[in-house]
């Protein structure tokens, strides 16, 4: 597999505190990569250094295969946007000046996909307005169309939806999957609400207390957190019998205990095993959020 | 780093502070000019050569504000995250800086010249030497200011350093100045008319001590502003090279700085 981004035990320092203690991870390439962990957890300071804000205490990073201490690595940042934390836009500036002064630093030899990163961001009707009289929202979308003023290959997006109102939110997530999909933009999004990134990442990092302690692509993560329906019966054996032949995808957990996997008719069901003497004692609903799988993987209390 | 001069001065056509400060400058070159046609000044030399001083003030605030504007609003990740070097950005900030200064001196000396040599008289040929040196003491100044600004990622806060230690030099040059200035001897009057005899200053500074305190004086690029109007005891080519001493420190320590320091 291609990765765009690799670090391979990677610290950084802060006088005693370490923010990251040997961080290991792998965006691959075309993926919309979804960096989850709590407030603390490093996520900010990873990204701070693969945008060269801040250089690691140890260990290596690769971007596009360039480790961090190669000369090439700033052709290779060439190939890069980013929005840290807060948008990095001047705020006495307008939108369209905003890109103008980026197409500058990039050297770009006009401004002619100006209008069109405005419109793709839904920016192309703010005129004369300065940026600091944007809302939250609207500067989030001028930071991202910065961000994507030299036609990057790689996207970080730092908490994007941090602040935004619910329609904000649907907008930004819109418009990272638009650039995924459209233009084939690998995406790296740290966020700590979870529910949101699982509705577009691709594969997901979880990280805690500066490790990566579980990456996995979202199918697995679907695979984990699917919903399923936790039986106590009498006996499994009966039941599976029953679930066979019904063609359920199940697994036991023991001599009374199963899962039943996807939807399935409960009073036939019941129905069934009565007619086989085997009696249901409890049946609940179990559906294994993102949250709780993270939740489970830090050991923290559900 | 062409990339990151063509993008500074495309902020600086459009920067407020930036055009209000040339303003303030030529205003203050009027002011300068309406004294010495008030007090009926024979030469202009006095008006121009103290253009140094209120650029330093000028320096300090713009510099402070305008590079403190890419920490505030974070503008400076812009150019790191798309891989510009930390040398570069600091070169062409400090380039950048440079020649705002050449433009604050030069609103100043734009009235001097419209208004002063018509009604004052031209400049002498020492007058327009101190200018040419003048201008390299501006250079150091702006390796101050682009040292704090570059290094103090905090805007106001840098431009309280920047100004605090603008006029803690110009302070400082003063006091100097004024130790320097001290007659080594004065006159005691006599009993009869007209009868004075010279005696021995105590307060005059002699020897080693008036060396130090010279090279000081030159060595703060203040202190060579005060002198630029006042004249000096020092051979006027020994300013630049201290000028360029201040400028190789400050642009070193700055640079290095820089290129570790750790950005949010």
């Amino acid at each position: 597999m291609e990765y765009v981004l690799q670090t391979n035990a990677v610290k950084k320092d802060y006088g005693n505190y370490k923010a990251l203690n040997g961080l290991t991870m792998h965006v691959p390439k075309g993926s919309i990569y979804g960096f989850i962990g709590k407030n603390g957890a490093g996520k900010t300071t990873l990204i701070r250094l693969v945008c060269g804000l801040q250089q690691p205490t140890d260990g290596e990073m690769e971007i596009y295969g360039i480790g961090h201490k190669d000369r090439g690595i700033f052709k290779a940042r060439r190939r890069m946007g980013a929005v840290v934390e807060n948008p990095s836009v001047y705020l006495d500036m307008t939108a369209q000046e905003n890109l103008k002064e980026q197409y500058r630093i990039l050297g770009m030899p006009s401004f002619s996909g100006i209008d069109e990163l405005l419109k793709l961001v839904g920016l192309e009707d703010t005129g004369k307005k300065k940026a600091k009289n944007f809302s939250l929202g609207m500067r989030q979308r001028l930071g991202i169309a910065v961000a994507l003023a030299g036609n990057p290959d790689f996207l970080i997006l730092d908490e994007p939806v941090n602040g935004l109102d619910p329609q904000g939110i649907v907008e930004i997530r819109e418009l990272i999957l638009k650039l995924n999909r459209e233009k084939g933009i690998t995406v790296l999004v740290s966020s700590h609400i979870l529910d949101e990134l699982s509705k577009l990442a691709t594969h997901f990092g979880f990280i805690d207390k500066g490790k990566i302690i579980k990456e996995m692509n979202a199918s697995a993560l679907e695979a984990a957190c699917r919903k399923c329906i936790k039986i106590t019966v009498t006996d499994t054996k009966i039941l599976s019998g029953v679930l066979d032949e019904a063609g359920a995808e199940y697994s036991v957990l023991s001599d009374t205990q199963a899962e039943i996997y996807g939807e399935i008719e409960i009073t036939e069901l019941a129905l069934k095993l009565n007619a086989r003497r085997c009696r249901i004692q409890t049946i609940t609903e179990h559906n294994e959020t993102l949250e709780s799988f993270y939740i489970n993987l830090v050991g923290g209390e559900r | 780093m062409n990339r990151l001069l063509i993008a500074n001065f495309a902020r600086i056509k459009k920067n407020k502070p930036f055009w209000v400060l040339c303003g303030v400058m030529a205003l203050t070159a009027i002011v300068m000019v309406v004294n010495a046609v008030s007090n009926r000044d024979t030469q202009i030399d006095g008006a121009m050569c103290a253009f140094a001083i209120p650029v330093e003030i000028a320096a300090a605030i713009f510099i402070s504000i305008f590079f403190g504007t890419e920490y505030g609003d974070g503008t400076i990740r812009n150019k790191l995250i798309i891989g510009h070097d930390r040398r570069q950005i600091y070169f062409a900030n400090l380039i950048t800086a440079a020649i705002c200064l050449l433009a604050f001196a030069a609103a100043y000396m734009l009235p001097v010249v419209i208004f002063g040599f018509p009604l004052v008289a031209l400049p002498t040929v020492q007058a327009v030497r101190m200018i040419a040196v003048g201008i390299l003491t501006l250079f150091a100044f702006c390796s101050i200011y682009v040292m704090v600004s570059m290094i103090y990622s905090n805007k106001a806060g840098a431009t309280v350093v920047n100004l605090v230690v603008a006029f803690l030099m110009l302070f400082a040059a003063f006091i100097i100045f004024a130790r320097l200035a001290t007659p080594e001897f004065y006159p005691v009057h006599g009993l009869e008319p007209g009868e004075a005899e010279y005696v021995r200053n105590p307060s005059y500074i002699s020897g080693a001590k008036r060396t130090v305190l010279q090279a000081l004086l030159d060595l703060l690029p203040a202190g060579q502003a005060i002198q630029l109007l006042t004249g000096t005891e020092s051979p006027l080519w020994a300013l630049p090279l201290y000028s360029a001493g201040v400028c190789a420190v400050c642009t070193a320590v700055g640079a290095v700085v820089f290129y570790k320091k750790d950005i949010k």
